[in-house]
């Protein structure tokens, strides 16, 4: 029966209050996006929610799929009609995608995946986490296989990169991740809405299989039996895999300016670090902050820039895992300055002050 | 196709190795008999001799061009065999992971539901890998066809066990023959799919011989009028020899087929029903759709929905600003208006408060328009 008491949907340039997960599906259906397909999934559930009540209204499909397996085929198969279409689920609903994933991106489909990471491994528990960095920038889907990661770290930006992902899916025919955890899913903060896409306006996928009236057959497909043709094949999605590292490559840097100290954290430690260099300055310790936007392709270069051309005497990488994004930093720093860790496991949250104490240790020995 | 015999004759080499026939030049002046379906690439096929896969393929094809689909048909592709199916039929293809493709068929389905879906899926794909995709799939009644090829054996990898491997049937990894005590009994997939109530037409044919093949078109047909007529999840399952993995000869495979395999699998319609009446199974735009089908309940119109039987006005209210219409439950359930159902014309409450401030911003206008409701002046 429909229900008279809904809230209107939130107008563009109001500022409104609302949950991570509400914001990036109200995002995601702003941006055009008419196919939801999920499971629910702790801490990612309000998603699939915020979609079931309110796809129907702008004209697009919903559907709760038997498992995250089906969900992800499910929008292999809308994608695959030019459709703008997505999935979000968290750690454990994830892995079972990774199939899915891979033959996403052998098959160039477009679509968006939100990840709302939670502790593991196995079912771990429902605690927020970034331990699914790895997963997400190295093995999302078997084979050769690359997935744009964008790491938002406030309620703004989960609305935010809920377009930009779609943009970025269809320019480069690639699936797109949005990495958020159980805090940015969950919590609440004010969020405006700029813009609105009308998925009519959008121009029609040349690739999607529509029907074959009055044009040659057109097959979804990542099956090259040839070796030469997969070869061919291959080669094309690395020529998209290093484009797409030249030009979408997205960072922030904060009090670069005298820093001695370099925080390095993405998502919600990000802000966890950011409050421990507001505290370090306060202190007058010179401490200044990277964020990478996008994990993959992770700003190796702006980073190593950064190292080059500051004083960088130290870093210290902070993220809610054993230590992933680590092994990028050290990558992109190649030994310029020593690189310390300060993370933790259990779905537990970093406070300000172990940062700050972990810098003053660093500072000490500096 | 047979000879008198009954025998399968052997097709001239040089004709299998020419171009297809129906492009042959000599044909373009001879008075054509017969042809190949437009949803026929013509181009031969890389399945083993005596394999099912090509036939069935055609029948797809004949029941494509017979009703006029074909351009608006997109297939989905299963893993296996068939997986090339994309090479031999002329209509959009999508290439889904093993298993999956009644997932993807349902994507497809659901967004573009003016297009006719069909997967191709063989017995390990669908019954052993991809049994919760296609039950639930069944289950939602989605309107899709589904062909389901089975040769109670995996041909692709080589002939290994498949969920459908008879009991005593030797395979690859059941070289002793399939033992019940180890290996358990096989699926029997449409009659699974029979209790479901979301399943409308299931029916299980064999290409053993000419007479088979016509009630197997017919079926294959009927399957995609069904989902034409927009009744929901059809399913055709073929019993279809492999005679590479079987170790046979091909004229074998299809006497094993008559003489056992359709005693365990019989033939003929295991299901065929009249759908419980699902709201996404209309073939209407999603804009209409939402406005006409919402959770379970289907606006009606109506000439006289402003007046009661006594010619008072009534307070029915008009969701979405529909006119002269009402809300039926599709269980047959009768619509009772509740409190948040009445019409903000009436006394102020919280709950009307807030629709009516909602609809201040303009974009529902159409909700807003009284016509339909009693004239309050």
């Amino acid at each position: 029966m429909p229900d008279r008491n809904m809230r209107r949907r939130v107008p563009l340039g109001e500022r409104v209050l609302m949950k991570g997960n509400e914001a990036l599906a109200e995002a995601a259906l702003k941006a055009g996006c008419r196919a939801f397909f999920g499971y629910p999934i702790t801490p990612a559930s309000e998603i699939t929610s915020y979609m079931a009540r309110w796809m129907r209204e702008d004209g697009g499909v919903f559907l709760q799929s038997e498992s995250e397996v089906a969900a992800i085929n499910m929008v292999f198969g809308a994608a695959g009609t030019g459709v703008r279409a997505m999935t979000a689920s968290s750690s454990p609903g994830i892995s079972l995608m990774s199939e899915g994933v891979s033959f996403l991106a052998g098959a160039e489909v477009p679509c968006l995946l939100v990840n709302v990471m939670r502790v593991g491994p196995g079912l771990g528990g429902i605690q927020p986490s970034q331990s699914d960095y790895f997963q997400a920038t190295r093995g999302l889907g078997h084979g050769d296989s690359r997935v744009i990661v964008l790491a938002p770290a406030n309620i703004q930006e989960m609305a935010d990169f809920a377009f930009d992902a779609f943009d970025l899916a269809e320019r480069y025919r690639t699936p797109v991740m949005i990495l958020a955890d159980g805090i940015l899913g969950q919590m609440m903060e004010p969020v405006t809405f700029h813009r609105e896409v009308d998925p009519a306006t959008l121009p029609e996928a040349d690739w999607a299989t529509t029907g074959a009236s009055g044009r040659p057959k057109r097959i979804v497909k990542s099956l090259y039996l040839d070796p030469d043709a997969l070869e061919a094949h291959n080669e094309l999605l690395q020529a998209k895999y290093r484009r797409i590292e030249r030009e979408e490559t997205r960072w922030k840097t904060y009090d670069l300016d005298g820093a001695r100290v370099l925080l390095v954290a993405y998502g919600t430690t990000a802000r966890v670090a950011y409050h421990a260099m507001e505290l370090a300055e306060e202190r007058d310790l010179p401490v200044g902050m990277f964020r990478p936007l996008t994990a993959y392709p992770f700003p190796y270069e702006a980073l190593r820039t950064v190292v080059e051309e500051g004083e960088i005497e130290h870093i210290l990488v902070v993220e809610l895992s054993a230590g992933q994004m680590i092994q990028d930093v050290r990558l992109a720093v190649e030994g310029r300055c020593p690189i310390d860790f300060l993370g933790r496991t259990g779905g537990s949250v970093l406070a300000p002050m172990e940062v700050l104490e972990a810098v003053r240790r660093l500072a000490v020995t500096a | 196709m047979t000879a008198p015999d009954g025998r399968w004759p052997m097709p001239d080499p040089a004709e299998v190795l020419d171009e297809p026939a129906v492009r042959a030049p000599s044909l373009q002046t001879a008075p054509i008999v017969i042809q190949h379906p437009e949803a026929w690439e013509g181009v031969p096929t890389h399945y083993c001799p005596g394999c099912g896969h090509g036939l069935i393929h055609r029948l797809v094809a004949n029941a494509l061009d017979e009703l006029g689909i074909r351009e608006r048909t997109i297939g989905v592709a299963g893993v296996g065999c068939a997986i090339l199916i994309y090479n031999y039929l002329d209509v959009d293809f999508q290439e889904l992971p093993h298993g999956r493709a009644p997932a993807g068929a349902t994507g497809i389905k659901r967004v573009r539901p003016e297009s006719v879906v069909f997967t191709y899926q063989g017995d390990g794909d669908l019954a052993a890998i991809g049994t919760a995709e296609i039950v639930h799939a069944a289950a939602r009644s989605e309107n899709i066809t589904v062909i389901y090829v089975n040769n109670c054996v995996y041909g692709m990898t080589g002939g290994q066990m498949a969920p459908t491997t008879l009991i005593g049937q030797r395979s690859e990894t059941s070289p002793q023959g399939r033992d019940a005590a180890l290996q358990g009994h096989p699926i029997k997939v449409s009659e699974m799919l029979a209790t479901l109530d979301g399943a409308v037409y299931l029916e299980r044919v064999s290409v053993t011989h000419p007479e088979n093949v016509k009630v197997a078109y017919r079926a294959v047909r009927k399957a995609f009028q069904y989902q034409l007529e927009g009744k929901g999840f059809s399913l055709v399952e073929f019993l279809s020899p492999c005679p590479t993995n079987w170790g046979m000869k091909p004229l074998d495979a299809m006497r094993w087929i008559d003489e056992t395999v359709s005693r365990y699998y019989p033939l003929g319609v295991i299901k065929d029903q009249e759908p419980v009446h699902l709201a996404h199974l209309v073939e209407q735009p999603p804009t209409a759709f939402r406005e006409d089908y919402m959770h379970g309940f289907r606006y009606e119109t109506v000439t006289h929905a402003t007046e009661d039987e006594l010619g008072r006005p009534t307070r029915r209210p008009h969701p979405f600003g529909r006119r002269g219409g009402r809300w039926v439950s599709v269980d047959g359930l009768d619509y009772e208006p509740t409190d948040h159902d009445e019409p903000e014309e009436a006394e102020a409450s919280p709950e009307s408060d807030t629709a009516g401030a909602g609809r201040a911003d303009g974009e529902g206008a159409g909700d807003a328009d009284p016509a339909g409701r009693p004239e309050d002046a």
